[in-house]
């Protein structure tokens, strides 16, 4: 009887480092499902005060900001396209065509970080959230963080991607990844599309509702 | 096109369109989306709250959806990861229902309900006290022309 516990094999027919990485982002969209539920909850809670009613995010925002976070999704779901290239070239054993999208996914990732560093610089100012009397505030508190923790446990995942898909790209670009690696190149999409399905969720009920 | 058993294993059966065709879809859902709770973008009135967050929700699910069978290769992944993947998905579900606050009278902590009530108090006050500077009376609105008489007051 064999055990498998090497690289390149097979457990449930999946291969393992599928499988970790599969059971990795089961933990971490729960942990992204305890934010976004109590969000939820707290939206639903009437105010106890008055002026701190849960803001609609167009006037928080603004048109202008919602547009840019927009453009942000943009970017997201393009580099996602681009990552699923780089899957697809490498099992075509096409690597200097991967490395050209991988590099994309790579640029399109740091844009995303960057937009959003301008937004969040961008509103605690107008939000004076690190004011002395923040119970002062003209909208609810939690709104302030339930939207920063959330864009900003995103924000983390996003970091690490550009991580792992810079050591993919150098991967690719030193010959160490190939053909026959092209499983550690899904496990890096894998993580790079969770990423962007966590996005869609984020944008949609911070952004929009 | 034909393809070969291992051709098939590496592209799990999709071809190069397919994911152009998703990421086209997966754009002209944002548009929508971000159109939906401002109409007035493309010049429409705004909609209900109702069908704006079932319809929100209902785009953001389809688009998840899209992502994770598409690009995340589930739809033709082993049959073994597919309840793994919907995991999350039942857990977040559980927990927003138990976290639901279903009782409309909750319970509010006393420091709350009494900075409310000072805030009122201090109100009211300021409001009495800007009455009286006009010297009116604050109960009734009559106004007395005259200042409030102490009662220990030695003059009398």
């Amino acid at each position: 009887m064999s055990i498998a516990i090497g690289p390149g094999e097979e457990s449930l027919g999946v291969d393992n480092g599928k499988l970790g990485m599969w059971i990795f982002l089961v933990m971490d969209a729960m942990t992204f499902a305890g934010f976004l539920a109590g969000y939820a909850r707290l939206r639903w809670k009437q105010p106890l005060l008055d002026g701190t009613a849960w803001p609609n995010p167009y006037e928080t925002f603004g048109v202008v900001g919602i547009q840019l976070t927009a453009f942000n999704t943009f970017i997201l779901i393009c580099s996602s396209v681009t990552m699923v290239h780089v899957l697809s070239d490498v099992a075509a054993g096409r690597i200097k065509r991967a490395e050209k999208w991988c590099l994309i996914t790579i640029l399109g990732g740091l844009c995303f970080l960057g937009i959003q560093g301008y937004e969040w610089t961008h509103l605690m100012g107008g939000w004076n959230f690190f004011s002395e009397t923040p119970q002062m505030l003209p909208y609810n508190q939690n709104f302030a963080a339930t939207f920063l923790s959330l864009t900003g446990f995103h924000g983390a995942h996003v970091a690490v991607g550009v991580m792992f898909n810079t050591i993919l790209y150098l991967g690719l670009k030193r010959g160490k990844i190939g053909k026959e690696q092209y499983t550690f190149v899904e496990i890096a999409g894998i993580y790079w599309h969770f990423v962007d399905l966590v996005w869609i969720l984020v944008f949609t009920f911070v952004y929009l509702l | 096109m034909s393809h070969s058993h291992e051709d098939e294993k590496l592209w799990f059966g999709l071809l190069n369109p397919t994911y152009m065709w998703i990421w086209v879809a997966l754009i002209v859902l944002t548009i929508i989306e971000i159109i939906i709770p401002e109409p007035s973008l493309i010049g429409l009135e705004k909609f209900s709250r109702g069908i704006t967050v079932v319809s929100l929700i209902g785009f953001a699910l389809v688009k998840t959806i899209l992502v994770a069978a598409y690009y995340m290769h589930l739809i033709g992944e082993k049959p073994a990861i597919i309840p793994i993947a919907c995991t999350p998905f039942l857990f977040s579900i559980f927990l927003t229902i138990g976290l639901f606050p279903y009782a409309d009278d909750v319970k509010v902590p006393e420091r709350y309900k009494i900075q409310v009530q000072e805030k009122h108090t201090t109100e009211k006050k300021k409001e009495e006290h800007s009455l009286l500077k006009k010297n009116l009376n604050p109960a009734n609105e009559i106004a007395t022309f005259s200042l409030p008489k102490k009662e220990n007051d030695p003059k009398h």
